[in-house]
């Protein structure tokens, strides 16, 4: 069995599962449609300013959706203590890692893509730059937040206060990838500008990351 | 790495584990040849479990050294030699017992010999007619079964058993303790903790009795070389 075969199937066990029980879509959509319709009743974006602050509401509704999602990424490995049996394992801890990744962002893709049509029609927005480049910013982000994430959630996942230090580590180290993914969907919503300094900045910062997460995770694992 | 350490299955030279002023094992030493049972036994809070857990490299003693096969880190290679069952399942509630075995069998690479592992070893258990049932609303002694199949499955050769009768009906017992000749018939080692010393009368070769993390009596298997130091 390969390594990305044992990637494949982390990940799969973990869509299986939520899609049985659905406790962590149904908490992550809540969050985040809570956080559009709230702002939607503020203001409704008719200067170019307020389009920029838009772009940050959305990243907003996403993070909380994302760290429902992490949250309890780690925490269904808990139950019946099966974190042990992934360290009893011959399988690469960063193969896990991946797996476990690979299923977050699908769950944090499945949610934008419901929040996505929605922000638009509560803001009374479109996209007037090029939405496949913003798409691309999507996706790019989204890695950002989940590898790190991810990384952080199996850091946190026996401490009593994980639910406090997971956001307590994972936004600050995020900082650099949420100014990229709110400047670039600024600019997606205006239509001025380009993105392509902020795609590589993303680029840039998944890379970095991924790479620091995959070679420490081990470490981690063994230390749960 | 010495040849007395790579002919035992698993050896513990003068292992202590505390947690914080708490003493779970101290100065624990013994051997474990390929091919014998040893019963791991003492009251509550002996450091029966802690034992197990050591051994599987789950806990990381604090003084003190643990070879398995030769080997003092968790390599891959001595991962796939040990089965492990604790007090936990380890297994995904949502998933059927198949679904959960045949998850195992990706991490530990079993490829094309997984439908095979896997029918074998849910038979040995006696889990067959409750393989596609979720774990969910499965009962405890199911739960055991499965668990133990799920140890089972890579064909290790270092069992660590935490309780294996706990929660198990007499044929149950009866087929554990079957399986467990077997397995020392095919020149497995197995370590097994209960509180059922009975259970374990006329298949054990050697007994470790602990009291709050102590040795107080080591009986080797005649075929075993006893390495232990008493603290």
């Amino acid at each position: 069995m390969s390594y990305w075969a044992v990637s494949r199937r982390i990940m799969a066990k973990d869509l299986v599962s939520e899609a049985r029980t659905r406790e962590m879509t149904n908490a992550m959509l809540f969050f985040a449609l809570l956080v559009l319709v709230l702002f939607s009743f503020s203001f409704q974006p008719t200067s170019d300013e307020e389009r920029r602050l838009a772009a940050g509401v959305l990243w907003i509704a996403f993070l909380f959706a994302g760290l429902s999602v992490l949250d309890r990424s780690f925490w269904r490995e808990r139950v019946n203590d099966c974190l042990d049996a992934l360290r009893l394992a011959p399988a690469s801890a960063s193969a896990l890692f991946l797996g476990k990744c690979a299923a977050n962002v699908l769950f944090l893709l499945l949610a934008e893509g419901i929040l996505v049509p929605l922000f638009l029609v509560f803001f009374d927005l479109s996209f007037r730059g090029d939405v496949g480049q913003w798409l691309l910013v999507l996706v790019l982000g989204t890695w950002a937040l989940v590898v790190n994430g991810t990384f952080f959630a199996a850091m946190t996942v026996n401490l009593r206060s994980r639910e406090l230090m997971l956001p307590l580590l994972l936004l600050p180290i995020s900082v650099p990838a949420l100014i990229a993914v709110v400047e670039a969907t600024a600019t997606a919503l205006l239509g001025e500008g380009a993105m392509g300094v902020w795609i590589r900045v993303l680029i840039a910062f998944d890379v970095i990351y991924t790479t620091l997460a995959l070679l420490l995770f081990e470490t981690v694992l063994e230390g749960t | 790495m010495s040849e007395a350490l790579a002919s035992n299955a698993l050896v513990f030279d003068r292992v202590c584990k505390t947690f914080g002023e708490t003493v779970a094992l101290w100065h624990v030493s013994f051997a474990l040849r390929p091919g014998t049972i040893v019963a791991v036994t003492g009251g509550n809070g002996a450091g029966k479990s802690t034992l197990l857990r050591v051994a599987a490299f789950l806990l990381k003693p604090t003084v003190g050294t643990v070879s398995v096969f030769g080997q003092t880190r968790p390599t891959p290679e001595v991962k796939r030699r040990i089965g492990f069952l604790g007090h936990a399942s380890f297994l995904y509630e949502e998933l059927s017992a198949e679904e959960n075995l045949r998850f195992y069998a990706a991490l530990y690479a079993l490829g094309r010999e997984a439908d095979e592992r896997i029918a074998r070893v849910l038979g040995d258990v006696g889990a067959e007619e409750f393989r596609h049932r979720p774990v969910r609303t499965l009962s405890h002694g199911m739960r055991k079964k499965v668990s133990l199949a799920r140890a089972l499955l890579a064909d290790p050769d270092l069992l660590l058993l935490d309780e294996p009768f706990s929660g198990l009906d007499a044929a149950s017992v009866a087929r554990t303790r079957a399986l467990l000749l077997e397995w020392r018939r095919r020149g497995k080692a197995v370590l097994v903790t209960t509180h059922q010393t009975e259970l374990l009368e006329g298949i054990a070769d050697g007994e470790l009795a602990l009291e709050r993390g102590r040795v107080r009596t080591w009986r080797a298997p005649a075929a075993c070389e006893s390495v232990m130091e008493r603290a």
